[in-house]
């Protein structure tokens, strides 16, 4: 089997990126135009920043998940781990890695059920949502980014199943 | 290559995959018994219905769906239940790197069909191999 497909960040994406950094300090009533011009340089930068966010937020669960409950680790460790995969494969940091204070990030903390099959079970269905809206987010990614993105939507898709089933 | 024929080769490189699929789970269920044989029941039935999808699109794409090989050879002898199931793993996650060729050679809602039906076969690899997979389909993430 041949695989015929541009994996990674592409060099046009590369600049994308760059031009975006360089661009965030824009005022807001020209930001329209500049995201406008963001879409025609590559759409891959928005898909690729949706999905990161989407894959931090189960980061972000698992952690919590694992605080509250440090017994579920053996059961969770290694979906958690390949979540981090999926986070660095994409670009992405782990939430911990990069702490952002003040109260928008705080308000945003997962709640974790005190029950451990409560626990689990969230995870299931944080993991099943995630592979959704990755799908959803497949229509405008270029080949390569596409089948990145659904590789790891088939993961989440196979930790959901994997921590739904009670063992 | 249009866009057309661009659809119809990746439909046609997935139909090939299905065949090879339920080929081998005759031979993984002849294998198995009581639980694990319903497994392999249950995930023969799941591929003739992908089967028989793909197959439909060619169609109505105006395509003419590839058959079936006379045969296939297995990658190794399956003669008891620990072959079986390292049979279905081996067909699962070849499967899934085939559907993954085609989320990235479709559109659309093609696209989104061969996810979903990469996400089915990732499923059914982890099932028999008792883990997961961070990259399923992915050869080098």
């Amino acid at each position: 089997m041949t695989a015929m497909s541009d994996d990674g960040p592409s060099r046009r994406a590369v600049l994308a990126g760059a031009g975006a950094a360089l661009l965030a300090g824009c005022t807001s009533t020209r930001e329209r135009e500049v995201m406008d011009s963001h879409d025609r340089v590559d759409p891959d930068v928005r898909v690729r920043a949706a999905v990161v966010a989407e894959v931090r937020r189960l980061a972000a669960l698992y952690d919590a998940t694992l605080a509250a409950h440090p017994a579920m680790r053996p059961v969770v460790e290694p979906f958690r781990a390949e979540t981090a995969a999926h986070l660095s494969a994409l670009g992405g940091r782990s939430p911990t890695s990069s702490p952002s204070p003040g109260a928008t990030a705080a308000s945003r903390a997962p709640v974790v059920p005190t029950s451990a099959a409560e626990a689990q079970a969230l995870l299931a269905r944080a993991e099943r949502s995630a592979a959704d809206a990755l799908v959803g987010q497949l229509g405008n990614a270029s080949p390569g980014l596409a089948r990145l993105v659904a590789s790891v939507a088939a993961s989440e898709a196979v930790h959901a199943a994997l921590l739904g089933v009670p063992r | 290559m249009s866009s057309a024929a661009t659809e119809v080769g990746a439909l046609q490189a997935v139909l090939a995959g299905e065949h090879a699929a339920l080929y081998a789970y005759g031979v993984v269920g002849a294998r198995l018994r009581g639980r694990r044989r319903a497994e392999a029941t249950a995930a023969y039935a799941d591929h003739r219905s992908r089967r028989d999808e793909v197959r439909a699109l060619l169609v109505e794409r105006g395509a003419d769906p590839q058959p079936a090989a006379a045969g296939y050879r297995l990658p190794a002898p399956v003669r008891g239940a620990r072959e079986a199931v390292g049979l279905a793993v081996g067909i699962e996650e070849r499967l899934a790197a085939v559907w993954l060729d085609a989320v990235a050679r479709l559109r659309g809602e093609l696209r989104e069909l061969a996810a979903r039906a990469l996400q089915d076969t990732a499923v059914r690899a982890a099932a028999w191999r008792g883990s997961g997979d961070a990259f399923p389909g992915l050869v080098d993430p």
